[in-house]
């Protein structure tokens, strides 16, 4: 449908990823889709499930599937900062410190059960995230230009959690649910797990190179004026919706527009329209909502909150 | 915030109900509320709201003006013009109310902020709370509804703040609450409405026993020591137009008789009704006026004592509805405007005023001694009254001064026998009072007169200018079958007060300029209805800007009814598209984007949703990219919607149509 070169690009790119995804998470794709989505938007992607859904495999795919350095941290209460940042440590043979890249020096981050740990550790991402560049002893050391943190999380009701301070969440692109699989996408699961583990059959299928270019592709996705009006209207709902004590922030809107123009390549088009970005809107704004305490004890899910703006917020057409 | 729906109409119709003034009401719900209804708005820029809001502010300022020379003081005026605010503001809620923006830009409501327009481009507000508290606060300039208005005023409270509560809070709580504060609410003004009337009826006392003077119109007592407190003000209180050998030396506006410890009390009537003559004169005696004066004056309610020369037999160009006169020839109007200017015809030395009673020889007993020593020391001897009076003046004049510094109380007891015995110094009314009574001693009838000299002559004015420092008192004597003045306060006492006093020309400049421009107002409405002249220069001038918004906002207009009119089309085809899928029983719930719900659309035939997907593909392309699309395949678009629309409405009369 389209004729823009880098358009096609975007496409192959996630095409390749996703079906290498969906080879091992079974009855995912929408949530593989938006996962990919993300990556190559260059968001960050928090995956809020009850354990065994299959979060850590999900990350795990996408980390295989690419040529590209994949770190794991297991977030745990004792976990320290500079742990996960690096150190620097007294070298006497060269009578000088001598920097330690910690693991989030790398490509594709697993951070999992990331509400385990400390809020001080939690928040040693926050620069990472938002600027990609760490700051330890006073020195700024940039990330590489594919930084993706996949941070998985139990829901905040589970033992042993902190939750996530709203900073740190509104440097998350969208947060995702996996969901329990139907029963037949469970039979077939169990069906592909006979035969080993199937990440082990996973090989790269692209590279760091194609993703930060399929990156730049993106700008050639177009939106209308009409569009942003509406991506505004949707987020500004949120600040006035009842039972909502803290709305979306512009980085939300933002996000938003990324990703619906991430979407929109995806199915070849040039073009930002509604559809897409009523796909990608619980996933993006939800997260980002503080919800009235008693309210929240009423009931009340930020994700609804967000569905009934979008049942409320008329499109343009 | 928008608020409660219908609360604009809805506080109108009380408006118009408690204001007596329906029919101005339902004009305006059916402005306000008819606004809302209508489904087509105008996409104003910020410019065009300033231009309304200038013309309303305008307008407003005019009706206050107009409301002014209309009403008989500033006073009820301005409860004019806020009693009409709801209908004078409404150009501002229907100009929000027709707009795409549905609220005014702050601009266009402050000045302040007009400079740096761009920045505070995004700072609007709604005016529908405004609105409101103006409709409220315009009941309450009506006083005969007060009590219907607290009700009416608490229950359009409860309605505009019912959609503000907070979530969760169980109506009737919420009701009881608001109930009970209004009710607290309505306590408070009860009380605040007591204290008010107490503290007003305090006040009054007060300033009665001080201004008494100003309570001319029936005025019956005066103490000793009242001009004493005018004597010390240069405000100009009268102008007397004429000729110089006409000039009055005083004018006078109260007659006394009788003295008791320090007070001097008039006879409390009867008046008289005073004989018309013409269109606006008065005959108060038969005899023809000699001199002919104009005096211009304030009259403080439409009521009060004319200052008038002695003898004065008729009244001309008097504006008044009622002249009577009292028992001793006092003048007493009533039913004039703030100002009055008349012109009094008197004849000098005319006995005038009614004879003596007995009242005019009373004397107190404590008095006698002290006036006993007096008349000793002058030397009258009481056997020829015109010799006597001549002695008395004499006596005051050399052996007592003028002052009004007093160095105490006036008001402490017995103030005459200190001025007669060990003073020997006091102004005008002490002067007069003990005049009068050594006369009364001597057999000779005498009264206290109150007025004002004409002294003061001003080249720009063309008039003598009296001022509250002219205030004197003297006495009358009934000599040889006629009241004649008798004054006895030493003639330096005028020279003595104009030294005590600043020169005031600015004062002076500012009160001349305040009397010409009254004398112009009342003279504007005399005569028929008020004058409606200043509507030949307003309307020409509105229509001018009005035409100009509107003009302006023509272009705008199509474009902002799409925009307004969501989810219908500009174009005819696709709105013809549209109501075919309608009529087939399909409308698009408004948050569905157009492309999907085409493409789910259910009961339609495989080929034609075919056709539909393909369109509406194309149709977000021209909706979302339209650069992309080249005017060929806009025309397609076209096209193709009225034969989608046709065959949609075939197909599915063909499956109704059998039926």
């Amino acid at each position: 449908m389209s004729s823009d070169g880098g358009l096609d690009t975007v496409r192959t790119v996630a095409g390749a990823l996703s079906d290498s995804m969906n080879s091992v998470v079974l009855g995912q794709e929408a949530a593989v889709r938006k996962l990919v989505a993300a990556l190559i938007a260059g968001g960050h992607v928090l995956l809020e499930d009850v354990p065994g859904t299959g979060k850590t495999t999900l990350a795990k795919a996408m980390a295989k599937s690419m040529d590209a350095d994949f770190r794991r941290i297991q977030f745990t209460p004792d976990l320290l900062p500079t742990d996960i940042l690096g150190v620097s440590v007294f070298d006497p043979s060269a009578s000088a410190f001598h920097f330690h890249a910690g693991p989030v020096f790398t490509h594709v981050l697993l951070a999992d059960e990331i509400n385990r740990a400390s809020p001080r550790t939690q928040s040693a991402l926050l620069e990472a995230m938002g600027e990609s560049q760490v700051s330890v002893d006073g020195v700024r050391r940039a990330l590489p230009d594919l930084f993706f943190t996949i941070a998985t999380q139990n829901p905040v009701e589970f033992h042993g959690t902190y939750p996530l301070p709203e900073a740190q969440l509104d440097r998350f692109a969208m947060r995702l649910s996996l969901g329990y699989l139907s029963a037949e996408e469970e039979a077939a699961m169990l069906g592909t797990h006979h035969g080993g583990h199937p990440l082990d059959r996973i090989v790269p299928v692209v590279s760091v190179a194609d993703i930060v270019g399929a990156r730049a592709d993106l700008a050639a996705v177009r939106v209308s004026p009409l569009l942003q009006r509406y991506v505004v209207d949707l987020v500004r709902a949120t600040r006035n919706a009842e039972g909502v004590a803290l709305g979306a922030s512009p980085r939300a809107s933002l996000m938003l527009v990324r990703l619906a123009q991430t979407l929109a390549a995806f199915d070849g088009e040039a073009f930002v329209s509604p559809e897409h970005v009523q796909e990608v809107a619980v996933d993006v704004l939800a997260h980002r909502l503080v919800v009235d305490r008693d309210r929240e004890y009423g009931g009340l899910r930020a994700a609804s909150v967000v569905e009934d703006i979008l049942r409320a917020v008329p499109v343009p057409v | 915030m928008t608020p409660p729906p219908y609360l604009l109409g809805l506080s109108l119709v009380a408006w118009g109900w408690l204001t007596q003034r329906p029919l101005a009401a339902l004009l305006l719900v059916v402005l306000v509320e008819g606004c809302s209804r209508l489904r087509v708005r105008w996409a104003f820029d910020d410019r065009e709201f300033e231009r309304v809001t200038d013309l309303t502010s305008i307008g407003f300022a005019l009706f206050v003006v107009w409301q002014w020379f209309a009403s008989k003081d500033a006073g009820s005026g301005i409860l004019g013009a806020l009693s009409w605010m709801p209908a004078l503001l409404a150009p501002l809620i229907v100009m929000q109310r027709l707009s795409s923006q549905g609220a005014f830009p702050m601009s266009a409501l402050f000045w302040s902020m007009r400079r740096s327009r761009e920045r505070h481009a995004h700072r609007r507000l709604a005016l529908d709370y405004p609105y409101f508290c103006h409709v409220l606060i315009a009941m309450t300039c009506v006083a005969p509804a007060s009590l219907r208005l607290g009700p009416v005023a608490a229950v359009l409270c409860g309605y505009a703040l019912w959609t503000w509560r907070r979530g969760g809070v169980r109506p009737w709580v919420w009701g009881a609450v608001m109930a009970s504060v209004m009710a607290a609410a309505a306590g408070i003004a009860v009380g605040v409405t007591a204290a008010q009337r107490a503290v007003e009826e305090q006040v009054l006392a007060f300033f009665q026993d001080r201004l008494a003077l100003r309570a001319q119109a029936d005025r019956s007592r005066t103490a000793i020591g009242e001009l004493g407190h005018l004597e010390q003000s240069s405000q100009i209180v009268l102008r007397v137009r004429g000729e110089e050998v006409s000039r009055p030396a005083r004018l006078r506006n109260g007659i006394f008789d009788s003295y008791h410890d320090g007070t001097w009390f008039a006879p409390s009537g009867p008046y008289r009704a005073a004989r018309p003559d013409g269109e606006q004169g008065w005959v108060l005696h038969g005899n023809p006026p000699e001199r002919r004066v104009t005096v211009a004056g304030w009259l403080e309610g439409g009521r009060g004592i004319l200052p008038l020369p002695e003898g004065t037999t008729r009244l001309d160009a008097l504006n008044v509805g009622l002249v009577e006169t009292g028992a001793h020839g006092v003048v007493r109007v009533s039913q004039g405007p703030d100002l009055i200017e008349f012109e009094a015809g008197f004849t000098p030395g005319l006995a005038a005023d009614v004879p003596p009673t007995p009242r005019d020889l009373a004397l107190p007993a404590r008095l006698a001694a002290p006036l006993q020593g007096i008349l000793a020391e002058a030397g009258a001897a009481g056997v020829n009254p015109t010799q006597d009076i001549a002695r008395l003046t004499d006596f005051f004049q050399q052996r007592f001064r003028y002052t009004v510094r007093l160095g105490r109380d006036p008001d402490t007891t017995r103030p005459l026998e200190a001025f007669l015995t060990t003073d020997r110094a006091g102004h005008c009314e002490y002067f007069a009072t003990a005049a009068v009574l050594a006369l009364r001693q001597l057999g000779i009838p005498s009264r206290y007169v109150t007025g004002h000299v004409v002294d003061e002559w001003s080249e720009r004015e063309g008039a003598w200018l009296v001022r509250a420092r002219h205030a004197h008192a003297w006495a009358l004597a009934w000599i040889e079958g006629r009241w004649v003045s008798v004054d006895v306060t030493p003639r330096d006492w005028l020279g003595l007060e104009s030294a005590l006093q600043d020169a005031t020309p600015v004062r002076d400049y500012l009160s001349w300029v305040h009397f010409q421009f009254t004398t112009w107002r009342l003279s504007d409405r005399e005569g028929s209805a008020p004058s409606l002249w200043w509507l030949a220069l307003v309307v020409p001038m509105g229509g001018w800007v009005l035409w100009g918004v509107v003009r302006r906002s023509q272009r705008t207009a199509v474009v902002a009814r799409s925009r307004a009119q969501s989810g219908e089309h500009s174009w005819p085809e696709i709105a013809s598209l549209l109501s075919a899928l309608e009529v087939a029983g399909h409308r698009r719930p408004p948050s569905r984007p157009f492309r999907t719900w085409l493409s789910e659309l259910p009961g339609i035939p495989g080929a034609l949703h075919e056709r539909l997907r393909g369109w509406a593909g194309l149709h977000a392309r021209w909706r979302y990219d339209p650069f992309s699309v080249p005017p060929d395949d806009a025309d397609r678009l076209r096209a193709e919607a009225a034969a989608l629309a046709l065959e949609i409405r075939e197909e599915h009369a063909s499956r109704s149509g059998p039926r």
